[in-house]
């Protein structure tokens, strides 16, 4: 029997420290679980209760898999709790990822927010994966303070990287931090795409995401051309316990990608 | 397929549950001060057995989807779907429509429910036709027929010492194979079971017109245009947050899953959850769609009138009443889709 509630055990390997409040735990699941990016996972801690998360690793490795979590709920902050060695449990792929495929020959503008950059990390690295692809890749990414920016390290090689821009802005500066200090939009004005060939990708909290797509807008992005990953307390992870509904869509299963094109009609989508 | 239908009498159908009660367990329903609900048929207590006028108390969707049900016991192989073999007896047309909500939701798409599929699978409905509506069914607004004419096994029709029998599937029609009680129904049989018919759904149409109600057909225009009006938060002034209403609506479907660790054991639950409570659609850090009671007021009726017709190409509620029923602040769902046609 094939039974979609129950989780896949796994062992957590690796707990890397992000900032003071997210970490990234690398998870070895008893069997493989592919995923696309973009897709979400429902991370169990034992005995105690599920939350969604989408993978931050990339998708072509299939045996092992990383999840960035803000401590923000019960859940996560058991989970910020969690040493190497423990036993965990992962259900999914669940929902529609990034359509990749569609990104192909374009340029990509990917605008992260906060943790909202894990997701993104997955998508970054599913088009490394096959950079010949695509024209170009600019990611804008914005976090409060400079301690608060995610996988430090990886954004400067990847700034490094043929093809590929990275931009960073903080909400408030420090003593030390030289660079950009502003919203995430704030960097959207700087950077210059060819909007007739280009995509955007947004994730980040709901009202930096409401603002990036009033900014797209203005730069001439069709609302089909803006991808975003929502966020809802997605349960079950499959359409049937109706908690994570927007408008006539549920976001574990016909998201947790959306364009805006399929959003807008709907009301409070950012509350 | 030409109708198939018998007659039996009400002696040969007691005999006919009693002989199936080997075999399955049967529900029938009983009356209890004035209302009728569904209970245990014990064969050996049993030698009457009276149909409910008009739909049971509880809905149907227990028996399928219940309050509470272990789907996971991890990391072992711990929550078989129950396979037990019933039989429910008395379903009306508002509970039959029902369960094609529920089967659209637990068993389409790209994941099936095991749980609620093997449980639908080993029941067998034996609906039987709506005689007299109660006051707050309003089952008109969404169908002419005040009886089933698909979605049972076997149907009922009260006439003269005993029921014309309508076959509604395979599994209906082998039950009654090799049982000789079914007989041929004759033409007064049927054409009293066409008059009382009749009867039943002049009455329901009756209830609809006097409750100021429309064709279903129209809920979904007049509430998109009313998504911002002053309605809902003047109605929920009154909601407790009960969940009664999602709690006996035979369409609701929304549940939690719920982990425990019992005996060292991981245990997960899915239980009935309700759109109407404060948490429902709150997020981890805070974020909550829909804060207020008339957000979640409004909820109900996206659902039932918006969000299924979308996806399903039908509305997610049969009109059975029972929410009027069972609201403690006296939230009556007739007024208010009266109220968004003005």
């Amino acid at each position: 029997m094939s039974n979609p509630y129950s989780p896949v055990r796994a062992t957590l390997e690796d707990v890397i420290d992000e900032t003071p409040n997210i970490k990234t735990f690398v998870l070895k699941p008893e069997r493989e679980m592919p995923f696309k990016t973009g897709q979400f996972i429902e991370m169990t801690v034992p005995g105690f209760g599920e939350a969604p998360f989408t993978p931050s690793s990339s998708p072509a490795v299939t045996d092992r898999m990383e999840v960035t979590v803000m401590r923000a709920g019960t859940v996560t902050e058991l989970l910020h709790k969690a040493q190497p060695g423990a036993v965990l449990g992962l259900r999914g792929p669940f929902g529609k990822g990034y359509p990749v495929e569609e990104f192909e020959g374009k340029e990509i503008l990917i605008v992260g927010g906060g943790v909202g950059l894990a997701p993104l990390r997955s998508l970054l690295f599913a088009l490394f994966n096959e950079m010949e692809k695509f024209r170009r890749v600019i990611l804008c990414y914005g976090a409060r303070t400079p301690a608060d920016i995610v996988y430090k390290n990886q954004l400067k090689e990847w700034s490094e990287r043929e093809k590929t821009e990275v931009l960073l802005t903080v909400d408030e500066g420090d003593g030390e931090w030289k660079g950009n200090v502003g919203v995430v939009t704030t960097l959207l004005k700087q950077v210059t795409v060819d909007i007739p060939n280009a995509v955007a990708v947004a994730c980040g909290p709901p009202i930096m995401m409401k603002f990036t797509v009033l900014e797209l807008q203005h730069m001439g992005f069709g609302d089909d051309r803006i991808y975003l990953s929502m966020e809802k307390n997605m349960s079950c992870g499959i359409g049937k316990c109706g908690h994570c509904r927007i408008g006539s869509f549920y976001v574990c299963k016909d998201g947790p990608v959306f364009t805006y094109e399929q959003l807008k009609e709907f009301r409070n989508i950012w509350d | 397929m030409a109708e198939e239908r018998y007659f039996i009498s009400l002696a040969d159908f007691l005999g006919f549950l009693k002989r199936l009660a080997t075999e399955y367990e049967i529900f029938v329903p009983s009356e209890k001060d004035g209302r009728f609900h569904l209970g245990r048929f014990v064969p050996e207590e049993t030698d009457s057995l009276r149909l409910n006028p008009c739909r049971v108390v509880e809905p149907l969707k227990a028996f399928f989807f219940p309050p509470r049900e272990k789907v996971a016991e991890y990391f072992a192989e711990g929550a078989e779907p129950e396979a037990k073999k019933r039989i429910i007896v008395g379903a009306k047309r508002c509970d039959v429509a029902a369960l094609k909500i529920l089967d659209f939701v637990f068993l389409q798409g790209d994941f099936e429910d095991p749980f609620y599929k093997s449980r639908r699978e080993n029941t067998v409905i034996i609906s039987s036709d709506c005689g007299t509506p109660v006051e707050s069914c309003f089952c008109g607004m969404f169908d002419s027929n005040s009886y089933p004419v698909n979605g049972f096994d076997l149907n009922l029709s009260e006439v003269d010492d005993g029921f014309v029998v309508e076959v509604g599937s395979e599994t209906g029609r082998k039950l009654t194979e090799g049982f000789d009680g079914f007989k041929e129904a004759t033409q007064q049989q049927l054409e009293q079971r066409d008059n009382n018919r009749k009867e039943a759904d002049a009455q329901i149409r009756e209830k609809v017109g006097a409750a100021g109600l429309y064709p279903a057909e129209k809920a979904q225009g007049y509430l998109l245009a009313k998504m911002e009006d002053a309605m809902w938060a003047r109605h929920a002034e009154n909601c407790v947050e009960c969940g009664a209403c999602n709690f006996v609506c035979p369409t609701c479907h929304c549940f939690l899953l719920i982990d425990l660790e019992e005996a060292g054991k991981f245990k997960r639950f899915k239980d009935w959850d309700s759109c109407q409570y404060p948490a429902f659609a709150r997020v981890a850090g805070g974020a909550n769609p829909r804060k207020r009671r008339a957000e979640r007021l409004r909820n109900r009726f996206e659902k039932k009138f918006d969000f299924f017709p979308r996806n399903m190409g039908s509305y997610a509620c049969t009109g059975c009443g029972r929410c009027v029923d069972a609201c403690p602040g006296k939230i009556d769902i007739r007024e208010l889709l009266k109220e968004l046609a003005t």
